[in-house]
């Protein structure tokens, strides 16, 4: 299984290096936004989060961003397109594994994950002098590898509730921009009112995003272990709803009268 | 073409298979059986249920009822095993678009657990001069050939080509035929849909024609043209001026049909008829031109048993 799993690897990471486009907004979008939200703040401090400065308030939330858009759009995305021209329904007709498959995307949201977390890490570093101690970055490896896990298993699994090519994107965006928002993102949700935060604490979003705070923030983020579990469990429930509801034929065809 | 004897070891087994959409009925009772080493057209208009019945074999669609076995397995229950010994041409199916023709043989093959190689199988579909290019770059007969490529790659024993041709020029179908024609001296049995009597005769051991969800006939291509029911097609042209309809000799003929200089007709017993028209010419002093009497194709016998009407020639 894990042979077939890089075997097909190969072939999808060379499809995907042959779209450079994809892989410039992939990568650059997360790391433009670090710059912009940095930059609007400027050197002042985050009060709420006991003064701590701008860039290391937005580091771990862009971060997260950059996964979700590497294992959760991504993943969606180029599912929900293989689906639509045939291609899944044409795997299937093979002797090849789904969960070679599901390997080969889960490898190829991990690789774009850590062309998204290289590239900020170094403009953090350079630009704004912030740095994940060495004591840290086994806790970053793994809270990085297990959300990119989870985000692919959710973005297998939504690709059900996507009808079309065209509706990848804004149907994905409906789904994540309010957890964006809900987990405190982009602007702390603190003061906000408690259902909320409430929301935020239920999604796997702002458990990636404060698990990777309390790594460039001391006393910051709460408990890390609970952050990976519920990640962990988002993850599980994924891989499980995609299972159950997988689709491998194109829309059109399905329960057509052909 | 000649014609190859099957080792008579049944591949597929249908009996009484029905599927419905709602209260469209698209498989009605549909029974029939294919061997091994034969080349089986399934023949019929849209609608007919070719591409469901086809579905179902491979394991796409559950059927409402009946009994299915391809290769001695329901498909509903086909695991990878089975997969690996069946080689699937769907009728619209799409490609990784930035892999070439080469990449995706490569990662179709690497799939399969005894894969024709790559080289012997871009040789049976004339893929050579296109191997280095991009899926997204094919021509739409060259995407064909690919998709028959992927479906040769795993060395099936049983493949489906589901209306391979549809879509073609006259030449890109020939084409097509010499490439079909290729596989079927590899022993490959072969079950393929077409609406194209032609392309049924020319390829295929034996035919089932499928309308409204059921065989109409079943048969050898020249089986199934001298059957009861099969009229000649006779026709003449005169040198002269143009033949008065009425006067002409009915003798277990349809009506005749005028045409520029002359008439045509169909019969059971074309001999006599023919006679007559030669005493017909004699006694009205007119000299006929050309005489054609032509033996039914496949496509009268088709658009005779699924009640369609034949093109005006």
């Amino acid at each position: 299984m894990l042979n077939r799993g890089f075997h097909q690897l190969r072939y999808e990471l060379l499809s995907f290096v042959r779209d450079p486009a994809a892989i410039f907004f992939t990568v650059a979008l997360p790391v433009l936004m670090f710059f912009f939200l940095v930059s609007i703040i400027g050197p002042a401090t985050v009060d709420l989060r006991n003064g701590i400065s701008a860039a290391t308030y937005y580091l771990p939330f862009v971060l997260t961003l950059g996964v979700v858009a590497a294992a959760f759009f991504n993943t969606a995305v180029q599912v929900t397109t293989l689906r639509e021209l045939g291609v899944l329904k044409r795997l299937r007709s093979t002797p090849a594994s789904p969960q070679g498959m599901v390997l080969a995307w889960f490898g190829t949201s991990l690789i774009t994950s850590l062309l998204i977390v290289v590239a900020l890490l170094l403009l953090a570093r350079l630009a704004y002098g912030i740095s994940i101690g060495a004591a840290k970055l086994p806790l970053v490896a793994l809270a990085l590898v297990l959300a990119t896990a989870s985000f692919t298993a959710l973005g297998l699994a939504i690709t059900r509730l996507i009808p079309s090519e065209a509706a990848a994107l804004p149907l994905a965006n409906a789904v994540v921009l309010p957890l964006y928002l809900c987990s405190g993102l982009f602007i702390p949700t603190e003061e906000g009112p408690a259902w909320l935060r409430g929301i935020g604490e239920a999604f796997p979003i702002r458990h990636l995003a404060e698990a990777l705070l309390g790594t460039v923030a001391p006393h910051q983020g709460g408990d890390a272990i609970v952050h990976l579990i519920v990640l962990a469990v988002w993850g599980v429930v994924g891989l499980l709803l995609a299972i159950r509801f997988f689709q491998w034929t194109p829309s059109r065809e399905r329960a057509s009268a052909q | 073409m000649t014609v190859r004897e099957s080792t008579g070891e049944p591949l597929i087994e249908i009996e009484g298979l029905r599927k419905s959409y709602g209260s469209v009925v698209a498989v009605d009772g549909l029974n029939l059986s294919v061997s091994e080493g034969e080349v089986y057209g399934l023949l019929g208009p849209n609608g007919a249920g070719k591409t469901t019945t086809f579905e179902i074999l491979e394991g796409f669609r559950k059927r409402d009822a009946g009994t299915v076995r391809v290769l001695g397995v329901d498909p509903d229950r086909a695991e990878a095993a089975w997969r690996a010994q069946i080689g699937v041409v769907f009728q619209m199916c799409g490609l990784q678009p930035r892999l070439t023709v080469e990449e995706l043989l490569a990662l179709y093959g690497g799939f399969y657990p005894n894969p024709r190689s790559t080289e012997e199988t871009i040789a049976l579909t004339g893929l050579d001069e296109i191997r280095r290019r991009r899926a997204q770059q094919l021509s739409g007969g060259q995407q064909r050939r690919l998709d028959v490529a992927l479906a040769l790659i795993g060395n099936p024993r049983l493949l489906f080509l589901d209306e391979p041709t549809t879509g073609f020029d006259p030449s890109a179908r020939r084409a097509a035929w010499e490439m079909i024609r290729g596989l079927t001296a590899t022993g490959t049995t072969i079950v393929l849909s077409t609406h194209y009597m032609e392309e049924a005769q020319a390829l295929c051991d034996r035919v089932g024609i499928l309308s409204g969800g059921g065989l109409l006939a079943e048969g050898r291509p020249e089986e199934l043209v001298t059957g009861d029911g099969v009229l000649t097609e006779v026709r003449f042209v005169l040198v002269n001026g143009e033949p008065e309809l009425a006067s002409l000799p009915t003798l277990g003929a349809d009506t005749w049909q005028s045409l520029p200089g002359g008439a045509r007709t169909h019969t059971q017993s074309p001999l006599p008829l023919v006679s007559e028209l030669h005493e017909w010419a004699l006694s009205n002093a007119v000299e006929v031109g050309l005489l054609e009497v032509s033996p039914p194709s496949l496509e009268e016998t088709y658009l005779g048993l699924t009640g369609e009407k034949p093109d005006a020639k």
